[in-house]
């Protein structure tokens, strides 16, 4: 029996050539697909305006150039200033989000593992139901209580909303680990007198870091890229992050591509660096509450 | 001591509260209500602003719009995410580079992807696929893409599909994953092909992952907005239902009109989630 596995364990170790043939092409399909859209705009982004009007267009760049990234980022001109307020504004709002979330969070999942009472449960299904509704249902009643009270346009509002939005997957990710500590842990904490704070962040919060990064970074790529929420609760120049200010380039710089294209490449470096350097953590990230 | 632990969650729950379930349940009433900025009585008006959605030629058309994305995304996500997790499973080493690849789009955001996609589908000989077509001569001139209501709506799909078939690709990387190899070395020593392996062992003990999956595009298809606003605008060609929701509400600021058609979207949402799950979920165990 054994000796019958180790022939076939042996054979799946040296695949035939056509097993490899179709491994390296389905490979090069997914790379070119995954890649050809980002690998366009960065071309776009580095081209002159003589360059990408060219007929017929080249596929590489001849010249490269920093010039469009300059436009945007030099903070002279009234393309730059708009620019840079609204890469501040996506990482305020952002980065408010994140850590407003996991600050609420994880209390809160802690809290739902261990309160066994009738409140606790019912809360904790509330919470996961809202999993299920989609951000357009709850839309207009709330820009319609924002109004009421003057918080259109304030980065309080996008920032709530945004939170309220990520917090049931928070939820869920910390939950599942923080489930997988073993209570005794905390007994002996408590035995030594430490209270509910203490535990949370000497305890529990390291114990559960990698869930915490999980969280955090499903949260912040969430709240990046946000588009319909922020059109509708901030889109002044004051307030608006770059999803908001990008698609506008489409018809104020109509046929400068490159300029539109740097912003784009901007607007994706954050997301992409994160997804890259935590890419370990956001695989159970991903696997514990799809997209949202 | 108990109630004091019960303050852990109550910042949670209170935000859940009053950012959710209170605009649901105001959602709900106000769709039953007159409700435009102009007139603040709200008098009740029963089901006048489902009607009215209901047998706008504008909603339906976007109805039909959107039914096209969520067909075509459900399809590509399947293929695309499939080809992307059976090739993740069957590489033995560099799972890590090969991970970020197929990932990377996920991170981008939805107008980006917009934007990035305008450029391939530019109507003018700059434009990637344009310019790839005319040169193999598959085309004479450029063609405007966006401009015709099937072409839109694939291309627009597409670089939705783009954006999330990441997610798709590892729910169902995870389900291969899970599938005990002696099951398929079993199958092997009993002579069993690769297609036959695939289509009698594979498929079946997939199901779950896949019904997840499927779930998973067709709630973002339905949701799909960000990319059409960015592609094509308020174009009724391509508007999907959530971009109509939108210009109910917050162009022509018939809130009751929009509040009615978000009630219709979210339990279309519900339908379609049932379905996924009735037909394709099958619980599967491995003992």
């Amino acid at each position: 029996m054994s000796d019958a596995l180790g022939v076939v364990r042996r054979r799946r170790h040296r695949p035939s050539r056509r097993a490899i043939t179709a491994k390296i092409v389905v490979g090069v399909l997914i790379g070119l697909w995954s890649i050809l859209p980002l690998y366009w705009g960065l071309v776009l982004s580095v081209s002159t305006p003589a360059a990408i009007h060219r007929v017929p267009v080249s596929f590489v760049p001849s010249t490269i150039t920093g010039d469009n990234y300059r436009r945007l980022l030099n903070g002279s001109s009234d393309i730059s200033t708009t620019f840079l307020r609204a890469l501040g504004n996506s990482s305020l709002e952002a980065v408010s989000v994140t850590a407003l979330t996991l600050v609420i969070a994880l209390p809160a999942a802690y809290g739902f593992v261990r309160i066994r009472s009738r409140p606790a449960t019912v809360g904790f299904m509330l919470v996961i139901f809202t999993l299920a509704v989609p951000a357009y249902f709850v839309l207009i009643p709330l820009f319609q209580m924002a109004s009421r009270i003057h918080q259109v346009n304030t980065y309080q509002a996008v920032i709530a909303i945004l939170c309220s939005a990520a917090m049931p997957l928070a939820v869920w990710i910390l939950r599942s680990h923080i489930a997988s500590i073993p209570v005794d842990i905390e007994h002996a904490a408590r035995l030594d007198g430490a209270g509910n704070l203490t535990l949370l962040t000497r305890i529990i919060a390291p114990l559960v870091a990698p869930g915490c990064v999980a969280a955090g970074i499903v949260t912040f790529l969430g709240a990046w890229g946000a588009f319909l929420i922020p059109a509708v609760f901030s889109n002044t120049v004051g307030t608006q992050p770059l999803t908001v200010l990008i698609p506008q380039y489409a018809s104020k710089y109509a046929q400068d591509y490159g300029l539109q294209a740097a912003a784009a490449i901007v607007a994706l470096i954050p997301p992409a660096v994160l997804v890259v350097l935590l890419r370990r953590y956001l695989l159970s990230g991903i696997l514990s509450g799809a997209g949202r | 001591m108990r109630l004091r632990q019960h303050l852990l969650l109550a910042p949670c729950v209170i935000l859940i509260a009053v950012l959710v379930l209170w605009p649901m349940g105001t959602s709900i009433y106000q769709s039953v209500h007159e409700d435009t900025p102009l007139d603040p009585a709200n008098p009740f008006v029963g089901t006048r602003n489902y009607r009215f959605v209901a047998s706008d030629p504008a909603f339906v058309q976007a109805v039909k719009n959107t039914s096209q994305y969520l067909l075509v995304a459900t399809v590509a996500s399947l293929i695309i995410g499939l080809a992307m997790a059976l090739w993740l499973h069957s590489l033995r080493r560099s799972r890590g580079p090969a991970l970020v690849l197929v990932v990377l789009p996920w991170a981008v955001p939805g107008t980006v992807v917009g934007v990035l996609w305008s450029f391939i589908l530019n109507p003018t000989e700059s434009g990637l696929l344009n310019s790839l077509l005319v040169r193999l001569h598959v085309v004479s001139s450029p063609v405007v893409w966006l401009a015709h209501p099937f072409t839109g709506i694939l291309f627009i799909t597409l670089s939705l599909v783009w954006q999330t078939v990441p997610i798709a690709a590892l729910i169902l990387f995870a389900g291969l994953e899970a599938i005990p190899a002696e099951l398929a070395e079993s199958a092997r020593v009993d002579g069993a092909g690769v297609l036959d392996q695939f289509t009698h062992l594979t498929l079946p003990l997939l199901r779950p992952a896949l019904a997840i999956s499927l779930l998973n595009a067709g709630i973002l298809a339905i949701g799909i907005y960000d990319q059409v606003y960015v592609l094509a605008g308020f174009s009724p060609d391509t508007l999907p239902v959530v971009g109509k929701i939108y210009t109910y509400s917050f162009r022509d600021f018939t809130f009751g009109y929009g509040i009615a058609a978000s009630v219709f979207v979210t339990l279309a949402t519900v339908v379609v989630s049932l379905f996924y799950l009735k037909v394709v979920y099958r619980e599967v165990s491995f003992s």
